[in-house]
This record gives C-alpha cells, structure tokens and sequence, in this order.
C-alpha cells in the first residue's frame, strides 16, 4: 500500500515490480525498460456518483473506497485503465460486444472432440451517438486466454506468461461499423486436453466439463470484454 | 494512445538510501545444542574411534531443524602460524611444506588454515597476521589466537554500520576446581558466571579505517577503552577477537575433550575411547593444562567452539550480541506526469450505464459539466505493454480536464 507524501505537491508511492517486471530482468537484455505508463481505477465504483451526487459522491470515493494493495501478477495488476480524450465533452463511450459461434449468455460452448472450434467478432458499439470518438477506434486488440486449453487459430501469442496466460496482439479487421467502431474477427480452437487434465481442471459437479475465461482488450479505448469458455469432453 | 502515455528519460532518475535493523542474538541461541548446528568435515582415521569436527559452527535463531529457522553466524577459531601457541608445539614441516605436530594436538593445521582464509580475506595476505588495535605493531596487539564470528548476510546485509556493535562475554570460566572428581565435568562444558566484560566498537566512528576487507573497526572493553580487544570488519560482517584478551588463557582448564585414544580412560567411566581429559592429575595428564596453549592445541575445534559458545555467552534470554546492520536501497523514481487533458475517462465498466452513457455527467447537464475520473493505481509497461511494475495510491486521486497531476513511483531494489 502506497502513501501521500503531503510534504510535496506530488503524490509519492512506492512501486512492487510484477512477475513479468522480474523475469525482464532476470533476461537481462535490455528489454527491462520503463518506456510507458498508465493510470488504473481498479477499485472506485462510478455509479456512487449517481446514487450521491457528484460533490457528495465524490467525498464519499475520495474518503470511503479503500484502496487494495498492487498485484504481483501482471495480469491483475491493473484490470480498468483511465482513458486520454481530447475531446472533453464526450458523454457517451464505446463499449465491446461479442458475436460469434455457440455463444448464450456471455459463455461460449465447445468440445475437445467435435465442435473444437468457434468464430467470434467482438464489435466497439455505442449508443445514441452517430459516431466513435477517432481517438477511441481501436486498431488492435489483446486477447488473452489459457493457453493450456486454447489458442487463437492461425495465430501466434505474442506472450506467454509463467501463469500460462497467452497474449495475442490481433490487427482490427478491415470493415467497420456504421458509427465507426472497429471490430476483430478471430476463431477460438480447444488445444488437445487428456482426460486426465479433465480430471484436475474439470468443475467439481462435472469433471466433463473445464471453465475458462477470456479477455478482450482494445489496445485505444482500453474498454474490456471478459466472457466465458466451457469446453465439454464429449462434444 | 489513449491509455498508455509515453516515458521520456527525464522522466526517470535514481537515488540511493540507507536502511539500519537492529539485530539482538540472545545467549540461549548461541549456547544452546539445539541452536547449534554442527558439521563433520574433519575425519581423523587410524588410532582408536578416530575424531570427526567441524571447522566451524553455526548458530541459528530457533531449533536449527526446523525450517524456519534462521542462520546468524559462524563460529570458529584460528591460530597464526608464527605465533607462539603453534611454534611452540610444532615438531617440523615435511618436504611439501606440510607441519608437523605431535599425536596429543589436534586440528592444529585447520585451525592455522582457517586463521589464513580471514587473513587472505580480510587482510589481503594469508601470511598477514590481525592485530588490535588494527595496524599496530607492537608485540602484545598482535593476534596468535583468534575467536572468528562470521555473521550471515542475512544479519550483516550490506555491512554493519560503525558504532553500533556490543557484545557481553565471560572472561572467567565457572570452575577452577581440582581433584578427579572435576575432572570428568571440568570447567570446560559449566556456564561461566563470573568475570564478564562487554565489549563494543565504541569510537569506531571517529576513527574510520580501512583495510583489504573494507571497512574496519577497533573492537574495545567498554570497562576500558584504551584496551582493544579484537576488530570489526564492517563490510564483512565478520569479528575478530584476541584469545588471549577476551578470556583469561592461563586459567586452569579440565574436562573431556577428543582425541586419537584407542581405549577408555583407566578410572574415568565417562571418558571413552576417542576421548581424554584435558588437565588431568590422575592418568599421567597435565595436571596445569591452560586454556591457552593447551586447550587450543589439545581440543578440536568442535570443542573450542562448544566451550566458548556454551560457557562464556552465559545460557539465559539476555541479549548476548547486538548490532545495527545497513541496507543500501537503490531506487528508480519514475515521475508520471497526467496533463490536464489526459486519462479523464475511464474503462472501467462503472464508468458508463447500460447505454454507454457516461455516469459521472449529470444527464442534462452535458453543456457544463466534465467529465472525471479518479486514479488508484499507476502501471510502468515496457514497450511491448507488458506490466513491469505497478503501484497503488493509498486512496484514490481524482484527475478532471482542470488538472494536472504529477506520480513519483519510487522503485526499490
């Protein structure tokens, strides 16, 4: 946990290097380098500004949220990023929807026999406003995913972390929507899984049955969309 | 780009800091059996059972068997090759350049050796021989016999800062008595009670030396500061005491001790084979056996070290040593600069309504008011966007267009 320094007109707080900080560095090649940063707002809940109002609500976020000490993973250190605008009057911003193959309710279904494969767009939309913010049209995307279980097809992660977290950086597709957003199409492919990973990783009601989840970052906007994969031993 | 901004190098400098621990090792911990580890590296063969010894002893801070257990320091113990303790007993050197000693001294070699290693490592030769106080040449301050304390980095970290050393240690062993039945118990393995002296590295600050190990200090009796009794060696975290200052060496010393025996002392049921009685008047021993010479060429150093860690640090829970080690932390401070018009929106998933409507502007009141946002953490990316290091705000910052906020991460290493 970090603290004020009200000695200084500056915030001073104390940095906790990631998994991947210390790996960088144990390369010991060059590529442990500060070269960008980014602001987090893992923690505050915005709607306490429409449930108080903005004097009382921002009192009530300032004082009443209690901050959670920094992770040392690097794929929870920081989950919601703050965004750069320009453009200070936006009311409205973009958010990611998925679309795609054997897709109910935010969870997509596949097998490790048959149906081992789905396509799935996740599309910027947003509502009431006749276009996306320029600044805000993401040209790529990160997709992360359990590389135990599966991979982008046709793709090569561009990171695998210890935690076997696999990161792939995908270019936009070509075609964009009507207001502008930008949108990736990629096909998700369940790797080969031995029943005895079934075993160990499958839920505890239906050892058939392995959870896992995928994120979907745009590399502008910074918006995420999480969702659901289950893949089913027999299908 | 809207989430990352770019780090320039004047937005990175480095500084470096000191960071003191108080360390207090208790008397228990040294004296204890259970505190103690022990070693067998030295193995004599031939006559009777034959010797095993350690070169030296380690003192942890609980049960040494547990796992939890922390290493403090080493002990053991050197003589100096020229000085008296080893001339005087020593019989020749072989061709090879070996020494020779009779069959009634034990381990002379490895303690000589181990008396070199600290002087190669400390004094930058292994033929230099340690004085106190440190340089001087006169005769009585040089040291013949020495009692090493070897302190874990773990302890000692980047050095022990001056000034800070004191020991408390009993000069006077529990029992000069004599006569067989002391023998056998002696006054080699009984808590000392009386005699005690601390001694200290006062003034070591305003007398700030160096020599090939680093920094190094006059260790003195506290009841008398011009007496020296040994040096600190900063840097090292290693201590070395002057046997024949720290205890009374001409005292009378007995008890069993090992030796190359083959067979039970006559009329000693406690000595067997492998072992004999230093001081004794009954077997044909040295009824006037001291602790220096006889004891430190007659006993291994396993039994040099029990005796002065089991006897002369007393047993209870009083602090036995204390010292205050330094840490130096070097650290990156990275100065995150958000400008007026930068991160005053946000992705997080509370920050718009199921509309995309933007929460923290009051519908209706677009035309004046701005957005905002607020900061609980800062995240340094490599350029690849992977996370190196984050931190975290002790509450959350608010960042509106009206802004401009400055992060100073420091980093320690």
């Amino acid at each position: 946990m970090g603290f004020l320094d009200h000695t200084t007109n500056n915030i001073i707080l104390d940095a906790v290097l990631t998994d991947g900080g210390r790996r960088a560095l144990s390369r010991n090649d060059g590529s442990f380098s500060f070269v960008k940063f980014a602001l987090g707002d893992d923690e505050v809940d915005y709607t306490t500004i429409q449930k108080f109002g903005r004097v009382v609500g921002k009192e009530k976020i300032e004082k009443n949220t209690p901050v959670f000490e920094a992770l040392t993973n690097q794929n929870f250190g920081q989950k919601f990023r703050n965004i750069s605008v320009s453009n200070p009057n936006l009311v409205r911003l973009p958010i990611l929807s998925l679309t795609g193959e054997g897709l109910t309710d935010n969870i997509v279904s596949l097998g490790a026999t048959t149906t081992k494969t789905a396509t799935l767009t996740t599309t910027q939309t947003i509502q009431d406003e006749d276009s996306v913010d320029v600044e805000l049209r993401d040209q790529g995307f990160e997709i992360s995913l359990n590389n135990d279980f599966l991979q982008l097809q046709g793709q090569v992660p561009d990171l695998i972390d210890g935690t076997k977290v696999a990161t792939y950086l995908v270019r936009r597709d070509s075609i964009e929507t009507s207001v502008g957003g930008s949108r990736v199409t990629f096909t998700l492919e369940v790797r080969s899984i031995s029943s005895s990973q079934f075993t160990v990783f499958g839920t505890s009601s239906n050892k058939n049955l392995i959870r896992t989840f995928i994120k979907v970052r745009g590399v502008q906007s910074g918006a995420v969309k999480e969702f659901e994969v289950q893949i089913n031993k027999n299908n | 780009m809207a989430v990352y901004k770019e780090l320039t190098p004047n937005d990175i400098t480095t500084a470096r800091s000191f960071l003191n621990q108080l360390i207090d090792i208790v008397q228990q911990d040294i004296s204890g059996t259970t505190t103690r580890k022990t070693y067998q590296p030295f193995v004599t063969g031939g006559v009777g059972p034959g010797v095993t010894s350690s070169l030296f002893q380690t003192v942890y801070d609980q049960d040494h068997t547990l796992a939890s257990a922390n290493a403090v320091m080493d002990l053991t113990v050197g003589l100096y090759f020229s000085g008296s303790t080893v001339q005087d007993i020593k019989t020749g050197e072989d061709s090879a350049g070996k020494l020779l000693f009779p069959s009634t001294s034990l381990m002379m070699r490895e303690k000589i050796d181990i008396y070199r290693q600290h002087s190669l490592l400390l004094l930058g030769g292994v033929t230099s021989q340690f004085s106190a106080p440190f340089g001087s040449e006169t005769t009585g301050d040089l040291i013949n016999e020495a009692f090493f304390i070897d302190f874990k980095r773990l302890f000692a970290r980047d050095g022990i800062k001056r000034e800070t050393f004191a020991m408390k240690f009993y000069q006077t062993s529990s029992n000069n008595g004599v006569g067989p039945s002391s023998f056998v118990t002696g006054n080699l393995d009984k808590t000392s009670n009386h005699g005690s002296a601390v001694y200290t590295d006062a003034g070591a600050a305003s007398n700030q030396e160096v020599s090939f190990g680093g920094k190094v200090s006059n260790i003195v009796d506290s009841s008398n500061t011009d007496r020296t009794v040994g040096l600190l060696f900063n840097d090292q975290g290693i201590v070395v005491l002057d046997m024949a200052k720290i205890i009374s060496g001409s005292e009378f010393v007995s008890g069993v001790i090992d030796a190359m025996s083959p067979a039970p002392l006559a009329n000693q049921n406690n000595v067997v084979a492998g072992q004999t009685l230093i001081g004794d008047q009954v077997a044909g021993g040295n009824p006037n056996a001291k602790f220096i010479p006889d004891f430190l060429t007659s006993a291994s150093i396993d039994n040099i070290v029990d005796h002065l860690a089991g006897a002369r640090f007393s047993s209870g829970t009083l602090s036995s040593i204390v010292f205050q080690n330094q840490t130096v932390i070097n650290s990156s401070l990275v100065f995150c600069r958000a400008t007026a018009d930068e991160f005053n929106y946000s992705s997080n998933t509370t920050f718009i309504d199921s509309d995309t409507r933007i929460v923290v502007i009051d519908e209706g009141l677009e035309d004046v008011q701005q957005t905002f946002t607020f900061v609980t953490s800062v995240g340094l990316y490599d350029a690849s966007n992977n996370l190196l290091a984050v931190a975290k705000l002790s509450r959350p910052v608010e960042k509106n267009p009206e802004k401009d906020v400055v992060f100073r991460i420091r980093l320690d290493y």
